[in-house]
């Protein structure tokens, strides 16, 4: 196992999205950068609590633990983080597709329920499609899944179409 | 009998001679008289010269016109009984053509009833070959249509009860064909009007609860389809 399979892993656990997984690995190059190359002597939390990254990356980053850092060093930082950004570029992610743009406690309320039921390393890329009209609908290895209105018509279609029967049946006696 | 045109040749033949030998006698009289030389003489020979060839040619003219009598009178005597030989000859001519007439129109008569009688008895003899031929015929024609027209009557009668039969036969076929037809046509149209009624009732529905659901409502509706699709596995 390469240092790489180690610490991925762990950047996925904090990141909903590959674009989150993408702008961390960014944050967190450029802190170790910093540490090895700059003489910069501040403490990750303080590095993110100085640089410009939003709460939500300095929320998540501040999971991260001092064991985690301690894996990059001098002399494998740039290959380590060229290669977590490899890895983060070719990694499997859900498309998933919402009837309308919910707001980021709902994004955030979805993003977890990925996490807690498909897996900690899950990743989703959230896109708005206005025709679902509602449920939502994903593709995950290249394979379309619909689970919007029409899911749930087709899915009652035979009692709406009783329902229909029976008007028509009551109408023409 | 001799010929009336041979006498006037002979009576001119002897006028001729007379005159012949008075010029002659008058020729030996003159030499005679220059062989004399003596002048009286000489008028004395002429005259008694002259007188005897007046006599002569007067005898000769008398008896020419004698000649010329006789033979006219013989002429005529010839021409009167040629004329009446003639005569008679015509007479027996046109008796024998009158006779020959007569035989021959009797005898043309006799060929024509003859002919006539013939001619009617083959006219008959034809007609009545005609007539049994004719009758013959028409009996053979008859009996020949007769039995043409039963044969054809009951051919006609088999061809149209089967032909009746295949199109009643054909007719029923086309109508459970039509009515199948249409019995497919009418659940189709229901079908199609069944799934025209749920794809406008699907239009409305999506038209309009995509106006009326609320943030919370859409929620809602993500978590429940999120669970649905978690449960299908189509997560995998």
């Amino acid at each position: 196992m390469t240092d790489a399979d180690k610490i991925l892993p762990e950047l996925t656990k904090i990141s909903f999205t590959k674009t989150d997984l993408l702008r961390r690995i960014r944050i967190l190059r450029e802190y170790l950068e910093g540490k090895f190359f700059a003489g910069n002597k501040l403490t990750f939390g303080n590095f993110l609590k100085k640089s410009k990254c939003t709460q939500e990356d300095l929320r998540a980053l501040s999971k991260l633990s001092n064991k985690f850092l301690g894996s990059f060093t001098k002399s494998n930082v740039y290959s380590l983080v060229s290669e977590l950004v490899k890895r983060s570029e070719s990694a499997d992610s859900i498309h998933v597709y919402l009837p309308k743009q919910f707001p980021e406690r709902d994004i955030f309320k979805l993003e977890n329920w990925f996490k807690q039921n498909l897996g900690e390393s899950t990743l989703i890329e959230i896109e708005v499609d206005p025709n679902l009209v509602l449920g939502f609908s994903f593709a995950i290895n290249g394979v379309h899944h619909d689970f919007s209105y029409k899911y749930f018509w087709q899915k009652n279609r035979q009692d709406i179409n009783k329902i229909v029967d029976d008007y028509v049946g009551k109408k023409n006696q | 009998m001799i010929n009336p045109l041979t006498l006037q040749y002979l009576l001119f033949a002897l006028i001729l001679i007379v005159l012949v030998l008075s010029a002659v006698i008058i020729y030996l009289l003159r030499n005679e008289d220059y062989k004399s030389k003596e002048p009286g003489s000489k008028e004395k020979i002429i005259k008694k010269a002259e007188q005897a060839s007046d006599t002569i040619i007067e005898r000769a003219v008398t008896r020419a016109q004698q000649i010329l009598s006789s033979a006219q009178l013989k002429r005529i005597s010839f021409l009167s009984t040629e004329k009446q030989i003639g005569r008679q000859i015509t007479d027996l001519y046109r008796r024998d053509i009158e006779k020959l007439e007569a035989e021959l129109r009797e005898q043309f008569e006799k060929n024509t009833l003859s002919a006539d009688k013939t001619y009617q008895e083959f006219i008959s003899s034809v007609e009545k070959k005609i007539q049994d031929s004719l009758d013959k015929n028409r009996k053979t024609i008859e009996e020949k249509a007769s039995v043409f027209i039963d044969s054809a009557a009951t051919s006609l009668t088999e061809f149209t009860s089967e032909l009746e039969k295949n199109i009643k036969n054909q007719i029923e076929s086309e109508m459970k064909k039509t009515r199948m037809e249409i019995e497919e046509y009418k659940t189709q149209r229901e079908k199609i009007i069944d799934e025209k009624i749920i794809d406008i009732l699907e239009e409305v529905f999506r038209k309009t609860i995509d106006k009326k659901l609320t943030l919370s409502d859409q929620s809602d509706f993500v978590y429940q389809a999120l669970e649905e699709a978690k449960n299908s596995h189509a997560f995998r």
